[in-house]
């Protein structure tokens, strides 16, 4: 009995965990077309409070909050996920290759993706937007900042399994490299993968959003960063300009957050 | 502890200094030579060819890059930045007292952090497992979660506009330094150490944690030794060099932190510089903030790697900033 309790508790916390996850995840597809007016239509004086029809009032410039939060979650969303799979081409091959084979070259790159590990992420890409790099090299940045660390976890979790039998099997009965990786590896490392991607997913979502409300976000358009960032001065005004999309960010981010490190932890075997 | 022979402190000093000329060379080359011409930009439509050769002879743009750059880095070792093309000023004496500021900002943030997280990991480290262990894990795990200008946003808000009790912004009067006025300290400062204090107490935790669960604690315990004598003979002796190599990390931390926080308050510190030097796309003063900045990561690091090599060979490092946890 109170098995099944804990059990339903437990399905309880995850559902409240992942509701602001797939909230962002549901507006980046369908927020756009939600959204009561134009992002860019003005609608009121600045900052004006809420009334009917502006439920959270109106932004620095007299547009619709509302409107502002709906549209805003695509520039938090996407390009982090962008990000991320861009840096799993690259840190899943280097993760699982430096894993299997420990030589010289492994050494290497292991070395040489330390390196990246000292500086700090958010200053390495302050200088990149400084060389006025085009948004696609920003993105691609975000991603490889995550793969040192990625391919030291990956590494770990293929040594683990590189050396049981049946790796050494298929390597007996003469299955090619790419084979061995394809098909023997990937799907016996799935979920360190995924649990990988879900954590890098964290870093890249805290650098877009810090990014983003410095000013320097990569792809142009409403986004719940950059609303912080412009409406910090109407707070006293109306405060739900700021508070509300200040509130959507940190709910995303705690969101992703404990989702990955619930992925993490069922890998350890926690329950 | 074992003391790290002198060959291999020195290979470690080594490879700091060369990782720092490689980043002086990417930065420069990045900031001064990818984006195009700076005079041009400087004097908009004021241009002419004329008054462009004369400014580029003035600040130097005129040589080959590699020798602009040979004469900015031996600039830089004599403390001369050179002058910014936007504000026609020499950077040199603005980057030492924005890094006073900075350095008392991370100063107080780092204090702070160090209590908080190693005073909250022990706490809960202790006795891994049990209930305040995971209530702290759960705060902890939550706060590392936010961003800092997310979290600052919110103290503002609560503290500045809500109750006005603090100041929103932190500017600090030109001529006096930011201790002249403690109060604009208080939330740039709580912004850092609450995200900072949250991961290192995580880190502190998962160490203290696994020396808890070794053989001579639980001995320790059975032989009826009072809990604070098990954590001071047993526990934070065989802790202290991992938790000291956490905290020696802090400091790259720091360096990513002020870039945000101190734009939030528009404290004059360093990292805002840099952050409006990029946004006025101000090349000299990036790369004299940029490089700074980066030194002082360096710096951390090599320390870290001092004491990881110090008083744990072979352990695997806890800290590195692995997973892409560590901002």
């Amino acid at each position: 009995m109170t098995r099944i309790l804990t059990r339903r508790l437990r399905i309880v916390g995850l559902a409240l965990v992942a509701t602001p996850t797939l909230l962002a995840a549901a507006l980046t597809l369908a927020g756009p077309h939600l959204a009561p007016h134009r992002v860019d239509a003005i609608v009121g004086i600045p900052y004006e409070p809420a009334r009917t029809g502006l439920p959270l009032g109106t932004d620095h410039l007299g547009r619709d909050v509302v409107s502002g939060l709906l549209t805003g979650a695509r520039g938090v969303v996407l390009v982090p996920v962008l990000a991320v799979a861009l840096g799993s081409l690259v840190a899943v091959p280097l993760g699982l290759l430096t894993g299997w084979r420990s030589g010289r070259g492994s050494r290497l790159v292991l070395r040489g993706s330390e390196l990246l590990l000292v500086l700090p992420p958010l200053l390495v890409l302050l200088i990149v937007v400084g060389s006025r790099a085009p948004a696609a090299l920003i993105v691609a940045v975000i991603g490889l900042l995550g793969v040192p660390g990625s391919v030291r976890y990956l590494r770990a979790a293929t040594a683990r399994v590189a050396h049981s039998g049946y790796i050494e099997h298929a390597i007996a009965v003469g299955e090619r490299r790419t084979a061995i990786l394809t098909r023997e590896l990937v799907p016996v490392l799935a979920g360190p993968i995924l649990t990988d991607a879900g954590l890098r997913l964290v870093g890249s979502v805290y650098l877009v959003a810090s990014l983003s409300f410095l000013g320097f976000a990569p792809v142009g358009g409403p986004n719940w960063a950059t609303m912080v960032a412009q409406n910090a001065d109407g707070g006293s005004l109306n405060p739900a300009a700021l508070l509300a999309p200040g509130l959507c960010i940190v709910a995303f981010t705690v969101s992703v957050n404990l989702l990955a490190d619930r992925l993490a932890g069922r890998l350890r075997g926690d329950r | 502890m074992r003391v790290p022979t002198p060959g291999r402190a020195l290979r470690l000093v080594a490879g700091a200094v060369a990782l720092l000329l490689a980043v002086s060379v990417v930065l420069f080359v990045a900031v001064q030579v990818l984006p195009g011409d700076p005079v041009t930009q400087a004097l908009g439509s004021t241009y002419t060819p004329e008054r462009g050769a004369q400014l580029r002879a003035q600040l130097g743009l005129d040589a080959p890059v590699a020798e602009q750059y040979l004469r900015w880095l031996g600039g830089v070792l004599r403390g001369d930045f050179g002058t910014s093309a936007v504000t026609r000023v020499p950077v040199g004496p603005i980057v030492a007292e924005r890094a006073g500021n900075s350095v008392v900002l991370a100063a107080a943030a780092f204090v702070l952090i160090a209590v908080l997280g190693v005073g909250f990991g022990l706490f809960a480290g202790a006795r891994p497992g049990s209930g305040r262990d995971r209530a702290v894990s759960a705060v902890t795990l939550t706060l590392t979660a936010v961003p800092e200008f997310a979290l600052a946003t919110v103290l503002v808000a609560v503290f500045a506009f809500a109750l006005g009790w603090l100041p929103a912004v932190s500017l600090v009067a030109p001529g006096s330094g930011p201790l002249s006025q403690p109060a604009i300290l208080v939330l740039p400062v709580a912004s850092l150490a609450l995200y900072g204090g949250a991961y290192t107490a995580r880190m502190v935790r998962g160490i203290v944690a696994d020396i808890a669960a070794g053989p001579h604690v639980e001995a320790a315990r059975i032989a009826g030794l009072p809990e604070h004598l098990v954590l001071r003979r047993h526990v934070l002796p065989s802790a202290a060099g991992s938790i000291a190599q956490v905290l020696a990390l802090l400091v790259p931390y720091l360096v990513g932190g002020a870039l945000v926080v101190e734009t939030v308050f528009a404290y004059p510190g360093l990292g805002a510089l840099l952050a409006s030097a990029v946004r006025a796309r101000d090349a000299v003063q990036v790369e004299a903030a940029g490089l700074v900045l980066a030194a002082v990561a360096i710096a951390g690091f090599l320390v870290a790697e001092l004491i990881q090599d110090r008083s744990c060979p072979g352990r695997a490092v806890p800290m590195r900033p692995a997973l892409g946890r560590l901002r």
